[in-house]
């Protein structure tokens, strides 16, 4: 949950989320080779033309792209805007308006804009619009957008194709920041909205469909290769398989977990996904635990070890990944010497049980209903638990309600929820356990070297000095049990074979400037 | 012993007479009767705890092992309709108990004595009845909170209505039939009249509602279960498991079919029987039915 961490998102989470958001130097982004989506053999010359129409779960609640909330606001805003850099990191920064930049220290960080930056009304793109949407941001814009520009202490345009930030406070991730930063033209208007991505506005027909067309004044020569991008609304997950296997969509934004294998293997749809152990997407139980019997680490520990982590990844029919930190295993950040609850110990559990003092106890577990395999994955927490003598009382929750009780109102025990922080270590672990944030001040954890350690991580450039600390804050996080992470929460698209170039990223945003239509 | 004659008809004895003659009431009988039975021998009859989750063993088609197959946590299918059975007869033991109790009590009293008070206890009826019933019952389990008890507390007040003004109308007549006027020239208290002469004379159409409102309750929690307000998890319930088996229909069809399975049997079973009774224990349908007997061979 922070900058884009979203799924199960809402505005109050960004807020806290994003605040947060503050790490890495000026990281190499090692990521290990395996992130690269494997789509097949490199495809033949990307053929222009033709419409992709894509599933959204649920309709946008805005095209404004400073105010965007939920994970549709952000896959449509991706395809009409464009920020400073590209937001997926996994590979390392990389450059989209701003052609280079630099950072004589970690307060102050320059870009310099491509020559010739055009907006898809066809007015040029400067330095002054990236002040522009900075400061509109701040004054018009709302959670995750307005809390990544609140760390910005001034704007200052050098030329009209240099920009400086200074920042309030030293941020070496402010690279990660400044590509959330969507540019919109000073005239914005969000019934038209007015962008520099790849693909320009032509309609929203609420309930129907959002209506894209290319922008042939894409700075990227060729791109976008589509003629036309059509958001289709569709809140049912078997619905869109249907449709996308009758052909009335080319792409769909999930697929329904029971039927993965089943479409793999009928082979008329490809099931594109982020290769496991990469993403740092994951299930995550939070716990009170500054309320009895939560704040007895025992039961928190006993609770991580009775849960039987492999019949979990079987309720995600085996998509996924094992695992219990939420550090990914094939992240440069991942501590193995950290503890790990990834084979269920229920002996242990049962001592940990018993020496905590805690006797019998009933809690409440309140899970989300967005998702189809909540109530299965609660459903074993709830039997694993009953064999340490913890009866567990299911509470099913839509998202705004959850939310509300469960992160603004800390009304719960248990919470079942899907996060997806951003890649850097910083963000992993302190939007899912610093008490400076909204999952950790839902949970109640006060760890005073924690919060040290993840302070030290924003200070510290080099990878190497980074991951002592994290490996640190890791041994900590994981004794301790705060937050509970259950295996990866598997993100997976469906496609038409013709569909290519199509490439998947960590924080599940969907990209089609690269995609194109094989005929 | 003695019995005064406005006891007589006490319609109990009648009940194996129907099922003689009624084919269809003998088979509903029968039907239900089953499903009383594997619901209160549910542990005998498989050896599967309903509870026990089995990953490795999910989403299996019926086989020697597991008759009706797993589900989705590779629970027992067969073991889960058994012990859900259990659940959505209580609900129905509970819930029609509720409304034929407090149902019962309210039309006979504001038949009997009519006037404002019977004016005030069957408006309040009315005011029950212009809800929708499982808009009502959703309503009620949605602000009590989900749980098996609540589920049948609400099933058992939207139900009520339906007792209510069965037993007002059967009050009505009963009251000014000669046995109730003999009962009271003989210094019968208003109490014995209600409790002595209209209720025994109003049991057969209350065994009627009774099984009828019954295989409602059943179709009711049914519902509520399968919108999440009814039952809860991990216990095992049919509109629970209606509602869950419909997301795997790819895997197993046979999760969804048990469960809408189990439904019908029990629901048909008590339809069956409660029809049986009715044209046995209806009087002007009794009459109807020789009539068009009547008809139908005098040509």
């Amino acid at each position: 949950m922070g900058r884009r961490s979203r799924t199960m998102l809402t505005r109050r989470q960004f807020v806290t989320g994003a605040a947060a958001l503050a790490a890495g130097g000026a990281l190499r982004w090692a990521v290990p080779a395996t992130a690269a989506p494997a789509t097949g053999p490199p495809p033949a010359r990307p053929t222009p033309g033709g419409v992709l129409r894509v599933t959204l779960g649920a309709e946008p609640t805005t095209l404004d792209p400073h105010r965007s909330s939920t994970l549709f606001d952000f896959h449509v805003k991706d395809a009409i805007f464009d920020g400073l850099l590209e937001d997926d990191f996994t590979q390392g920064p990389k450059g989209q308006l701003a052609e280079s930049w630099e950072s004589p220290d970690a307060s102050t960080y320059v870009f310099r804009l491509r020559p010739g930056l055009r907006f898809h009304d066809g007015q040029p793109l400067t330095a002054e619009a990236i002040k522009f949407s900075v400061e509109r941001s701040l004054t018009q814009g709302t959670g995750q957008p307005r809390v990544l520009v609140e760390q910005i202490a001034a704007t200052e345009v050098l030329d009209p194709r240099t920009v400086r930030f200074r920042l309030k406070a030293p941020n070496a991730a402010f690279l990660l920041d400044a590509a959330d930063i969507k540019v919109v033209p000073p005239n914005f208007d969000e019934r038209n909205p007015v962008g520099s991505g790849p693909f320009q506005f032509v309609e929203w027909v609420r309930l129907r469909h959002v209506r894209l067309r290319k922008f042939s004044g894409y700075y990227q020569n060729g791109r976008p290769y589509l003629d036309e991008l059509v958001f289709l609304p569709t809140p049912d997950e078997n619905q869109k398989l249907v449709l996308l296997e009758s052909g009335q969509v080319e792409f769909t934004d999930t697929v329904p977990l029971p039927r993965v294998q089943a479409v793999r293997q009928a082979g008329r749809v490809r099931v594109h996904g982020i290769p496991p152990g990469v993403s740092p997407s994951s299930y995550y139980l939070l716990t009170r635990a500054d309320r009895p019997p939560l704040d007895n680490l025992k039961v928190r520990q006993a609770i991580s070890f009775a849960i039987d982590r492999k019949a979990l990844l079987e309720v995600t029919f085996g998509e996924g990944t094992l695992k219990s930190n939420a550090i990914p295993p094939k992240h440069w950040a991942f501590n193995p010497q950290s503890v790990s609850f990834d084979e269920r110990d229920l002996p242990r559990a049962r001592r940990l049980m018993s020496e905590s003092g805690v006797g019998a106890v009933t809690l409440q577990l309140k899970h989300l209903t967005s998702r189809a395999e909540f109530f299965p994955i609660a459903q074993v927490i709830q039997a694993n638990l009953a064999e340490i003598g913890i009866r567990v009382e299911l509470v099913p929750q839509q998202i705004g309600i959850w939310i509300n009780q469960v992160l603004v109102q800390r009304d719960f025990q248990l919470g079942l929820t899907g996060v997806i922080p951003p890649y850097d270590p910083d963000s992993i672990l302190g939007n899912l356990f610093s008490i400076r944030r909204v999952n950790g001040r839902a949970i109640g954890w006060r760890h005073e070297l924690f919060e040290k350690q993840l302070d030290q991580g924003r200070s510290v450039v080099r990878q190497a000095d980074r991951k002592r600390v994290y490996d640190h804050a890791q041994l900590i996080v994981q004794y301790d049990a705060p937050g509970i992470i259950l295996n990866e929460r598997p993100i997976l698209y469906g496609a038409l074979p013709s569909v290519q170039g199509f490439a998947p990223d960590v924080r599940q945003h969907m990209h089609f400037h690269g995609v194109w239509l094989a005929r | 012993m003695h019995t005064p004659p406005w006891t007589r008809a006490f319609a109990i004895p009648r009940l194996l007479g129907v099922l003689r003659r009624d084919r269809g009431a003998l088979v509903g009988a029968l039907l239900f009767a089953a499903v009383v039975l594997a619901a209160l021998f549910a542990g005998a009859l498989t050896p599967y705890d309903p509870l026990a989750v089995r990953m490795q063993e999910r989403l299996q088609l019926p086989s020697a092992r597991h008759l009706l197959g797993t589900d989705e946590l590779g629970r027992d299918l067969f073991s889960r309709i058994l012990h859900g059975g259990r659940a959505s007869l209580s609900v129905g033991v509970v819930a029609v108990g509720i409304a034929a109790t407090a149902g019962t009590a309210m039309g006979l009293v504001a038949g009997y004595y009519g006037g404002p008070l019977g004016a005030v206890l069957m408006r309040t009826v009315d005011g029950l009845l212009a809800f929708p019933a499982l808009i009502l019952a959703m309503a009620l389990t949605a602000t009590l909170g989900p749980s098996l008890t609540n589920a049948a507390i609400a099933i058992g007040i939207v139900t009520i209505p339906a007792f209510a003004r069965l037993a007002q109308a059967s009050a009505l007549a009963i009251k000014e039939r000669e046995f109730t006027d003999a009962a009271r020239a003989c210094g019968a208290s208003d109490l014995y009249v209600l409790v002595r002469v209209l209720l025994p004379n109003h049991l057969s159409p209350l065994m009627v509602q009774t099984s009828v409102s019954f295989a409602n309750a059943i179709l009711t929690e049914a519902a509520l279960s399968f919108l999440g307000l009814g039952i809860q998890p991990p216990t095992p319930s049919w509109g629970a498991m209606l509602d869950t088996g419909r997301r795997y229909l790819d895997q197993t069809a046979w999760y969804s079919m048990a469960a809408g399975g189990a439904i019908l049997v029990a629901v048909l079973g008590l339809n069956l029987l409660g029809d049986g009774l009715r044209d046995a224990l209806d009087p002007r349908l009794r009459g109807a039915r020789t009539a068009r007997l009547a008809e139908e061979h005098s040509g």
